[in-house]
């Protein structure tokens, strides 16, 4: 069993990522979830809250991630380890950071939302359709007659 | 496995459900963060890139197929690192909620942009309780403003203009960028007066040569010769 907590005064929660990892998460930094939030206000938070969508590394990055924004707040120092952390994996492994986004995403994390968003965004910023494709393991739906077709329709953006 | 599991178990079934269509949404969270060429650019990654960007830009109504400009406008932007100038115009009625930029892309080039959507001329209309011959009244009204503007610069900036070309109409969202070459010799104007490299192909553009005007209201001239063409293509 995965413990992230530090402190034995708080309540623990007890969370299972989809690969079967149970992790056991302080209540403040679980609660930064609206999904687990809403499960706990539904009193399903008495047994342990399953994630399906989770993988057990996934979930052990969203949690780092999760304790390091609580931290962060008034603390630049923490904004700024908090935002090399997540430049280095989205170097690294951007696939893997694209696996992070969709996690808080699917746990509705908002505030960290918005910042692997906005660090995602930036990574992105000025690369070929075909390069993020790579960077995201996205596959190439587009035959190339659709592919003109969208060209032709945003002509005037490029002109 | 007890009702309390069996609710709790359908509940991560919703979740997993929506999960599946938030990939959508995910993918707006990222192009929000972008300037509008890397916008365009992602359509190209795939179809649910593609899709969801679309219908992101067309929620949010900043792209339709008649307003495409507003985002040009603000691509632009991105690029030259345009400042806004003018942010509040006061005594223009009609450009009191446009977006004014300025700024200037080489030595003898300014750029001016209006953005001024469509949706903005129908809040002035509504406001003004307009029939369509006030509507066209307020357009009328919008390009005075914008001669003044122009007057407004020259004295400003204390640069005489000596053409300027604009792309974007009405029909493309309201949003007008303006070229505007500046001079301050007097013989580049004259020069231009004898026919310089105009766009040809509309009506007020042909009338530009009649009439003119002082130097630095050379360029309020041609504005003014928009708003007084019957045939211009602005009033169709």
């Amino acid at each position: 069993m995965a413990s992230t907590s530090n402190s034995t005064s708080s309540k623990i929660i007890t969370l299972r990522s989809s690969d079967g990892e149970v992790f056991e998460v302080e209540e403040s930094v679980a609660l930064e979830s609206n999904l687990i939030r809403r499960m706990m206000e539904d009193d399903c938070a008495n047994n342990i809250i399953p994630l399906p969508n989770v993988t057990a590394p996934i979930f052990y990055l969203v949690i780092e991630h999760c304790k390091k924004h609580a931290e962060m707040k008034d603390n630049k120092e923490k904004k700024k380890e908090l935002r090399s952390q997540g430049e280095e994996l989205l170097k690294s492994d951007p696939h893997t950071y694209s696996n992070l986004m969709e996690a808080v995403n699917y746990l509705d994390i908002k505030s960290l939302m918005d910042l692997t968003a906005q660090w995602l965004a930036d990574f992105l910023k000025g690369k070929s359709p075909r390069l993020i494709r790579e960077l995201l393991k996205i596959k190439n739906d587009f035959t190339p007659e659709e592919e003109a077709e969208i060209l032709e329709r945003n002509r005037w953006a490029f002109d | 496995m007890s009702d309390s599991s069996a609710i709790f178990e359908d509940k991560i079934r919703i979740q997993n459900s929506k999960a599946m269509e938030l990939g959508n949404d995910l993918i707006v969270q990222i192009v929000r963060w972008l300037p509008f060429k890397s916008v365009i650019d992602c359509r190209f990654v795939s179809k649910r890139w593609c899709f969801s960007i679309t219908q992101h830009l067309a929620l949010s109504g900043k792209y339709d197929p008649c307003g495409p400009y507003l985002h040009k406008a603000e691509y632009l932007l991105g690029l030259i690192d345009g400042k806004q100038c003018y942010p509040k115009v006061e005594n223009h009625t009609i450009l009191r909620r446009a977006k004014v930029y300025l700024f200037k892309a080489q030595d003898n080039l300014i750029k001016l942009l209006f953005i001024h959507g469509m949706n903005e001329f129908e809040k002035d209309a509504e406001d003004s309780k307009s029939s369509d011959a006030s509507f066209i009244s307020l357009k009328k009204k919008w390009f005075e403003n914008l001669a003044k503007l122009l007057m407004d610069m020259t004295k400003r900036f204390n640069i005489c203009i000596k053409d300027w070309d604009r792309t974007g109409t009405t029909s493309s969202g309201g949003a007008i960028i303006l070229d505007i070459h500046c001079c301050c010799r007097k013989h580049d104007l004259k020069r231009r007066k004898r026919g310089g490299p105009m766009v040809r192909d509309e009506p007020w553009h042909q009338q530009s040569t009649v009439g003119m005007c002082s130097v630095p209201e050379y360029g309020a001239w041609r504005a003014w010769s928009m708003v007084h063409s019957s045939q211009a293509l602005w009033w169709k």
